[in-house]
């Protein structure tokens, strides 16, 4: 169920699915997995992360002016500047 | 008021921009509109050079940041002894006119950033409050 997937993370060229309780190995780069998951609520926050929009709690500014996203799962996610008007536009 | 300023300004620019043109195609080629076509240029590879950086180092602001400075230092100072802006003895005049565009642009762009950020946490609030109310 793509709906239980909290996000989608690159790490040297090899992609991981995170779920609630597991994690998964993608055959697949990044960018396959974003263009399959353009209908979903999946938006980049960062060039190597995808994130579950649903599972977003909330962004944070931190002092030194970079952005942290927070998932449901209380992990967090450094959030590219580059990719906020994107993370607007498809939570709106 | 922000965004009358903002909107002024972009409305000069585009001006400035239109008259140019029109009197770059209509009239005699004059040294002014060199001016008005190097900013142009140097704004278009400014935003280029902007997402290069944000994009290079998003995991760290202040490497972005010093980067960026650099990057859009040195375009200014090799367009400039090009230009003849500034004779290669005045070089460090390039700080004085990049500095204050540099932290302007900063500050706008932080401000507009917080608004972003303000509005998808506003959204976020009102879908979970929805999904509540759901349940």
């Amino acid at each position: 169920m793509v709906s239980a997937i909290f996000y989608i993370e690159s790490v040297d060229k090899r992609t991981f699915i995170y779920t609630k309780e597991m994690v998964y190995r993608s055959e697949k780069r990044l960018y396959q997995l974003e263009n399959e998951l353009k209908e979903y609520d999946f938006v980049k926050v960062n060039r190597t992360c995808l994130v579950n929009i649903n599972e977003l709690v909330h962004i944070k500014t931190l002092s030194n002016s970079r952005l942290e996203a927070e998932l449901t799962n209380g992990e967090k996610i450094i959030v590219s500047r580059t990719y906020i008007l994107e993370i607007k536009r498809k939570i709106f | 008021m922000k965004k009358y300023i903002q909107k002024s300004l972009m409305l000069s620019a585009i001006i400035c921009i239109i008259i140019t043109l029109v009197s770059f195609l209509c009239f005699e080629y004059r040294e002014e509109m060199k001016l008005n076509f190097l900013i142009v240029i140097m704004s278009f590879l400014g935003i280029g050079i902007h997402y290069f950086t944000a994009y290079t180092f998003y995991d760290s602001f202040l490497k972005e940041l010093v980067c960026k400075y650099v990057l859009v230092e040195t375009m200014v100072l090799v367009i400039g002894i090009f230009s003849g802006w500034f004779i290669k003895t005045n070089w460090w005049m390039s700080f004085v006119y990049v500095t204050p565009v540099f932290v302007l642009a900063y500050l706008l762009g932080i401000t507009q950033l917080k608004r972003y950020v303000q509005a998808i946490n506003l959204k976020l609030v009102e879908k979970k409050a929805g999904q509540s109310y759901e349940e």
